[in-house]
């Protein structure tokens, strides 16, 4: 995936333009709000609730906080479900021309582009949110602290594991690419 | 700190009621395994007002002593910072200072 910064006319930057190179890319992308939903509602507010004992915070804090997760996970997932929409047809004709390669017995190596996700600089700081929101359910899923280094190994043996570690790993590198482009997205 | 998701048992021990000699209260945060430094800092920065120094320091506390007491004061102004906290997605606590 290649990540680029949008300019506008006066050169200020308005926000990041993500190229998908892969139909892999396309899938961690599209998981990537599903895994922000974890496996029961309001499964993050819960975790914060731990920490707080106070009868105020359940009623009146935690609806409110859990509201906001919800809708930042329905607002990123919504442009990333159009952006993939709108790549259809470049999906199609790149499994189609994969195809005749195969057939054919060819191999060629070029870049491919399979469309893009433009997050504008408003909606980076929710797109940030929920990349967040997923690694923390991949990290409580998955137990993945200092499981990196297993990703090989999981690859074979437990190729569930690899897959969250790879997911883990891109929506990090994602939320390193925002923080660096736009330093002041809070 | 362990990612955990479990309901916890209801207690009723807000005092709504400040005596004078009240203690301060601290807004504690626990390091977790996903947020990146560089954010931990901005966040301080952003709900504190703090320098980029002083909320550094406090992010290294956070890394390296698994928990640090970012801000301490009347518990209004504390529940708030938590509430904050939360929002941004770090794990925010509320203690009374002992």
């Amino acid at each position: 995936m290649n990540v680029t910064v949008k300019e506008d006319e006066k050169g200020e930057p308005e926000g990041l333009l993500f190229r998908i190179e892969t139909p892999g890319e396309w899938q961690l992308m599209l998981s990537m709000p599903y895994d922000a939903k974890g496996e029961e509602p309001g499964w993050l507010t819960k975790r914060f609730g731990v920490l707080m004992d106070d009868e105020d915070w359940d009623d009146f804090l935690a609806p409110e906080l859990a509201q906001r997760f919800t809708d930042e996970i329905e607002k990123v997932k919504k442009v990333i479900e159009e952006a993939f929409a709108a790549a259809r047809p470049l999906l199609d004709a790149f499994k189609s021309a994969a195809e005749k390669e195969y057939e054919e017995n060819v191999d060629e190596e070029e870049e491919v582009d399979l469309g893009q996700i433009y997050f504008s600089k408003r909606q980076l700081l929710p797109f940030y949110s929920v990349c967040n929101q997923a690694r923390l359910f991949l990290n409580g899923r998955w137990k993945l602290t200092g499981r990196e280094e297993d990703f090989m190994e999981a690859l074979s043996e437990e190729p569930e594991l690899a897959w969250a570690i790879f997911r883990d790993r891109l929506f990090c590198n994602l939320q390193s690419s925002i923080l660096q482009s736009f330093p002041d997205v809070l | 700190m362990k990612c955990v998701t479990v309901d916890k048992p209801k207690q009723k021990t807000r005092q709504k009621e400040k005596p004078a000699h009240a203690k301060p209260w601290q807004v504690v945060v626990h390091d977790d395994p996903v947020n990146l430094m560089n954010y931990v800092s901005m966040v301080f920065q952003k709900v504190f007002g703090y320098s980029k120094e002083k909320a550094e320091k406090l992010m290294r506390e956070v890394h390296e002593l698994k928990r640090s007491i970012v801000w301490t004061g009347a518990r209004e102004k504390a529940e708030h910072y938590v509430h904050l906290l939360h929002q941004y997605q770090l794990q925010a606590a509320l203690e009374q200072d002992s």
